[in-house]
């Protein structure tokens, strides 16, 4: 049974030893030409200011968190789409009961203050 | 009547505990309640003691109940039934608590209804233990008479009284956890927890060795005997006096019980093999405990050690296994129940109102406090065994019985009551004669009333008991003849039959 | 089209169903119209709701949405399951009803909404986890129940202690679920079987061994079994008290009811492995509970102690399945006695905590044993209730710590391993140290300083707390009923 798994073992070995021969090659054939401007951080061409560590607020966070929640949430409704017609009704109803608690949810977040950014 | 005598007798003191620890009475009213359930249940076990059929062998006033069922052993039963041994025991408990009550507004000052809660489920504990005719209610009780002391020791006790109940608890636990083991072992190897059925049965000599090493050695802590004694001086001098008088009357005489039943009875070819060793122990507690008592200043160890002494004898009478030691043992129990109660009492009256136990403390009391001098030296004279008390009796029987089987043990022993006279008339001579050294001892307070209640009885059973010990004898004969019989085909087995066959109900002496 | 649910996949998913259902009616009251007390009494009632609803699967075994149209149930309730079920919603409902005062009203009762919700979520979880008979109802049931604890431990955000409890908890238990998950996927790949007896085949790969070995972490970890235990200290401690009171009690149950479901196959580990983790667990449990200066964690750390014992009861189990004493009268004898010890270390636990809960309302908080000197003598009940508490984790005769270890020690000693009994036994002698200890603490020395209460003790949470105490009580006289 293993044996079916061979060809991906061989893919992984194919892309390590891709990637590794690619790195290894850079650095025997490259020619290193260190300069003080090519350590500089890069942005959009303008000379950098601030501290790269600068904090989020935390509200980045949040909305992340919520981003992923929904967006999971989301999958399960693909998973029904594509059985749509065979499920029926009760698919529906399913389905149907599945955003009804996801509304609450988000009922919840809202009324909580959640997605207000200024708070 | 009959059949409800015992439940009641173990219901009452538990009610009692319950009523006292959730009433909102008062103090005063408290201690009348307890007061109340103690002198019913005493009265019970007077009425126990008399009603107890002297004639008639096993064990009367049996009750049965079920409890619950245990895989692979059976149900497990209420089971409760008294025989010759442990009747003596259930009265000598049940008379100890009132007395103890009686005393104890001298020396319980706080937290009064906590102090009497504990001591009336130790009560039920205790007569359980006594009780109990089942292998799990057995452990139960044994274990339950543990918390209420470990709490009255700890919260009444002395300066040092927590590293003392700490101890306690401690070395008495070992035991009963090994015990446990033993314990199960027994119940499933033959299916069932019922003490009657077991006391019949004939169990494989192996597992009569390791159950008998396991149930002994919970036993021996107990007791205690050298070298487990340990915990017992700093139980006793830590313990208020009232603690110290069950700790001594009753406590320890679960132990010597638990040697007989549920040594030697339920495991009689193990008892055999192990006797010799176990009644050297007995003796080397006897010289041991009376040397070290010799050596104390403190009038409460003086006591604690005479105790290890004194139940050195128990064990060397219940492990010469004759009828006439055997009879000694319990009735020493007894004995040893009421004279070193009324000692612990006696330093708890000195306690009261000196604060201190040094005996160099005292002296020429006979002068100034003459009633108190009168007590004490009968309860030393009936501690160190001389005729016309109980101590006389109990000594004599378990010498007697061990010079017929083991003699030169015996010959020690004897040793030890010479050596328990020397301390013991030590002690009374320095707090009772001599000159009075301390200005204090000339103005002690008089005896007050309730001491005079709980010593004079006390005083009196044991001149009643050293002049006419036949009540307690013949209850205690068929019992023990009992037990001899019990023991006797593997004493045979062993070629070292060490009395000669005994055929059943044969006058054995 | 899916079969339609039979009666018996309703019976098995009511109680869940219902927990969730008031769970989604919180937020929705707290959305539309928010109502402090009308939250508390939905999620009481969805938890006595839910108790109501496991009470018929006390008499029968039920098993329940057979995965692929009857081949094997993905959901199994037995009586003593469910039992272990009312254990999870009671303790819910008493830490329901400790927090009522404090976690609630917390921060002006911003957090009351999380509080009961996760409250009703974590025991679907436990259920789940208690009736799991396929690797997707146990992972699920799992994570349901540890996701509302790790920010339940956490509720109390300006303590730093429960701050770091909560990320500790949620960072290790992410760990072991990872553990749990890969174990699964390779116990699948191996053998094609994602039900809980595929670990009990006699011959098994080496694929499938390390998938089930993985697996055992993952459960060992949530049960806090050494090596695993190491979490469990300062997560206990740091929580909230009725919070810890739930892990003690509910947790742990399910945890360990689910462990001896999964206990893999006779091959991998043979009764003396799992007789040898338990005196492990029993020893690194007791010592380091002996030097405790704080009740909380002495009773975390004793925790690890008795779930050593109840290895016992899978070692006793392990060496039935492997004489094959299966079928025979007392061969769920030693799952009875798991049963039975979770439900009397539940009960004195819940206890525990609970009466600990209230004190901590007249220590400031603290529950080191300082603050918490000679208190039991100033407040009686709550002194009384840890008392009895302690009595029976301690394992006392007449109350049902005593008899559930006795039945456990029996269960092993029937197997023949009276070594290991002894030796359990003995090492039950150091616990005895650490909870006289506590006793001698809390009852016999003079008490500090008086300190004004924090929070008023509440009557209903004291009426509450007096429930496990006297169940302690009572099923240590009477074990009868609850030998399932």
């Amino acid at each position: 049974m293993l044996a079916e798994y061979a060809p991906l073992l061989a893919w992984l070995v194919l892309v390590m030893a891709f990637v590794g021969g690619l790195l290894a090659l850079t650095a025997w054939i490259g020619r290193a030409r260190p300069a003080p401007g090519k350590a500089e951080t890069y942005e959009c061409g303008m000379q950098p200011m601030g501290d790269a560590r600068g904090r989020f607020s935390v509200h980045y966070y949040l909305v992340a968190v919520l981003f992923i929640l929904f967006d999971v949430e989301a999958l399960f409704l693909v998973l029904w789409a594509l059985r749509a017609r065979e499920l029926g009704m009760s698919g529906l109803i399913e389905v149907g009961l599945f955003l009804a608690v996801l509304a609450v949810g988000w009922l919840h977040i809202w009324r909580r203050g959640g997605l207000e950014w200024d708070r | 009547m009959n059949q409800a005598l015992l439940p009641l007798l173990l219901g009452l003191p538990l009610a009692g505990a319950f009523l006292v620890l959730l009433s909102p009475a008062g103090e005063r009213l408290q201690r009348w309640i307890a007061m109340a359930v103690a002198l019913a249940t005493a009265a019970l076990g007077i009425q126990l003691f008399v009603a107890f059929q002297a004639g008639q062998e096993g064990f009367q006033f049996t009750f049965q109940a079920p409890w619950f069922r245990l895989p692979g052993a059976g149900e497990v039963q209420i089971a409760l039934g008294v025989d010759g041994i442990s009747v003596l025991m259930v009265t000598l408990s049940a008379l100890l608590v009132p007395i103890v009550l009686l005393v104890s507004p001298g020396h319980i000052l706080t937290r009064t209804r906590e102090y009497l809660f504990w001591l009336l489920l130790m009560e039920a504990g205790m007569l359980g233990v006594f009780l109990a005719l089942d292998l799990v209610l057995f452990y139960v009780f044994w274990e339950l008479s543990l918390i209420p002391l470990y709490f009255i020791i700890g919260i009444w006790g002395g300066e040092n009284r927590i590293y003392a109940t700490i101890k306690f608890v401690l070395y008495t636990l070992v035991g009963s956890l090994v015990m446990l083991v033993g314990l199960i072992r027994v119940a499933l190897d033959r299916g069932t927890t019922d003490v009657a059925a077991l006391l019949r049965d004939d169990l494989d000599p192996e597992l009569q060795r390791f159950a008998f090493a396991c149930f002994a050695l919970s036993f021996l802590i107990k007791v205690p005997v050298v070298p487990f004694h340990t915990w017992l001086p700093d139980a006793h001098v830590q313990a208020p006096a009232g603690g110290s008088v069950i700790l001594a009357g009753v406590m320890l005489k679960m132990g010597t019980y638990g040697l007989l039943r549920y040594g030697v009875q339920m495991f009689p070819a193990a008892a055999v093999e192990f006797a010799p060793w176990l009644a050297v122990i007995g003796v080397v507690g006897i010289v041991y405990g009376s040397l070290v008592a010799w050596a104390q200043r403190d009038f409460k160890k003086l006591v604690a050690y005479s105790s290890v002494a004194h139940l050195g004898f128990v064990v060397l009478g219940s492990f010469a296994l004759n009828v006439t030691a055997l009879q000694g043992a319990v009735l020493q129990g007894v004995n040893h129940g009421i004279s070193t109660g009324a000692l612990f009492l006696l330093v708890g009256v000195l306690y009261d109102r000196r604060h201190t136990r040094e005996l160099a403390a005292f002296g020429g009391l006979a002068r100034t406090f003459p009633a108190y001098a009168f007590l004490l030296v009968i309860a030393t004279l009936a501690s160190v065994g001389l005729p016309g008390t109980n101590g006389f009796v109990g000594e004599l029987l378990i010498l007697l019985g061990a010079f017929r089987s083991l003699p030169w043990l015996a010959v020690l022993g004897g040793l030890g009551v010479v050596l328990g006279a020397v301390y013991m008339l030590g002690m009374c001579r320095q707090v009772l004669f001599g000159p009075v050294t301390d200005e204090r001892n000339r103005s002690l307070e008089p005896l007050k009333p309730a001491e005079w209640l709980a010593l004079a009885p006390l005083c009196a059973l044991m001149l009643w008991i050293g002049l006419y010990p036949a009540p307690l004898l013949d209850r205690t004969r068929l019992a023990c003849e009992a037990l001899v019989r019990r023991v006797q085909p593997y004493q045979a087995a062993e070629g070292a039959a060490l009395t000669p066959p005994l055929p059943p109900g044969q006058e054995p002496r | 089209m899916p079969s339609a649910l039979t009666a018996a996949d309703w019976m098995l998913a009511a109680p869940l169903l219902w927990l969730t259902g008031a769970g989604v009616l919180i937020l929705l009251i707290d959305a539309l119209r928010p109502a402090r007390l009308a939250e508390a009494v939905v999620a009481l009632l969805g938890l006595t709701g839910a108790g109501w609803f496991v009470l018929p699967l006390l008499r029968e075994s039920v098993s329940g949405f057979a995965a692929g149209g009857g081949a094997v149930p993905m959901l199994v309730s037995t009586p003593g399951l469910a039992a272990l079920a009312l254990l999870c919603l009671g303790s819910a409902f008493v830490a329901g009803a400790l927090g009522l005062r404090r976690l609630v009203e917390y921060e002006g009762g911003r957090h009351g909404t999380a509080f009961w919700t996760l409250l009703l979520f974590c025991p679907a979880g436990m259920l789940l986890t208690l009736w799991s008979n396929h690797m997707a109802t146990l992972f699920l049931g799992i994570e349901t129940l540890s996701l509302p604890l790790y920010v339940l431990a956490a509720l109390q955000r300006n303590d730093e202690h429960s701050v770091e409890a909560g990320l500790k908890y949620f960072l290790l238990g992410a760990f072991a679920s990872g553990f749990l998950g890969f174990g699964m996927a390779l116990v699948y790949a191996a053998t094609g079987r994602m039900d809980a007896a595929a670990g009990q085949e006699a011959a098994l790969g080496p694929m499938a061994a390390v998938g089930l070995g993985m697996l055992l972490i993952g459960l060992l970890f949530k049960a806090a079994i050494a090596p695993f235990h190491l979490w469990a200290a300062d997560v206990y401690q740091g929580a909230p008290t009725p919070v810890t009171a739930l892990m003690a009690a509910g947790t742990k149950a399910a945890a360990v009811a689910a462990l001896f479901r999964w206990s893999p196959g006779i091959e991998l580990l043979p009764p003396t492995a799992w007789a040898m983790l338990g005196t492990l667990t029993l020893v690194v449990g007791n010592l380091s509970a002996l030097n405790q200066a704080n009740l909380k964690r002495m009773l975390a750390l004793s925790g690890v102690a008795h779930a050593g014992i109840l290895l016992y009861a899978l070692a006793a189990n392990a060496a039935g399945l492997r004489t094959g004493g299966s079928g025979g009268e007392y061969a769920d004898g030693p799952f009875q006695s798991l049963s039975f010890y979770l439900l009397a270390y539940g009960f004195a636990s819940l206890a525990a905590f609970g009466a600990l809960e209230l004190l901590e309302r007249h220590s400031g908080g603290r529950s080191d044993d300082d603050a918490l000197r000679g208190m039991a003598r100033r407040h009686p009940l709550p002194g009384a209730v840890l008392c009895v508490a302690l009595l029976s984790l301690a394992g006392f005769p007449f109350t049902a710590g005593f008899l559930a270890k006795y039945f456990v020690f029996v269960e092993l000693i029937r197997v023949g391993m009276t070594g290991w009994a002894l030796a359990g036994i003995l090492l039950t002698l150091l616990a005895f140290g650490y909870y006289l200890k506590a006793l001698v603490n809390l009852f016999m020395r003079e008490p500090g300083p008086q300190r004004p209460a924090m929070v008023p003790a509440d009557a209903f949470a004291a009426a509450v707390l007096l429930v496990p105490a006297i169940l302690s009580v009572v099923f240590g006289v009477w074990p009868a009923p609850l030998r399932l």
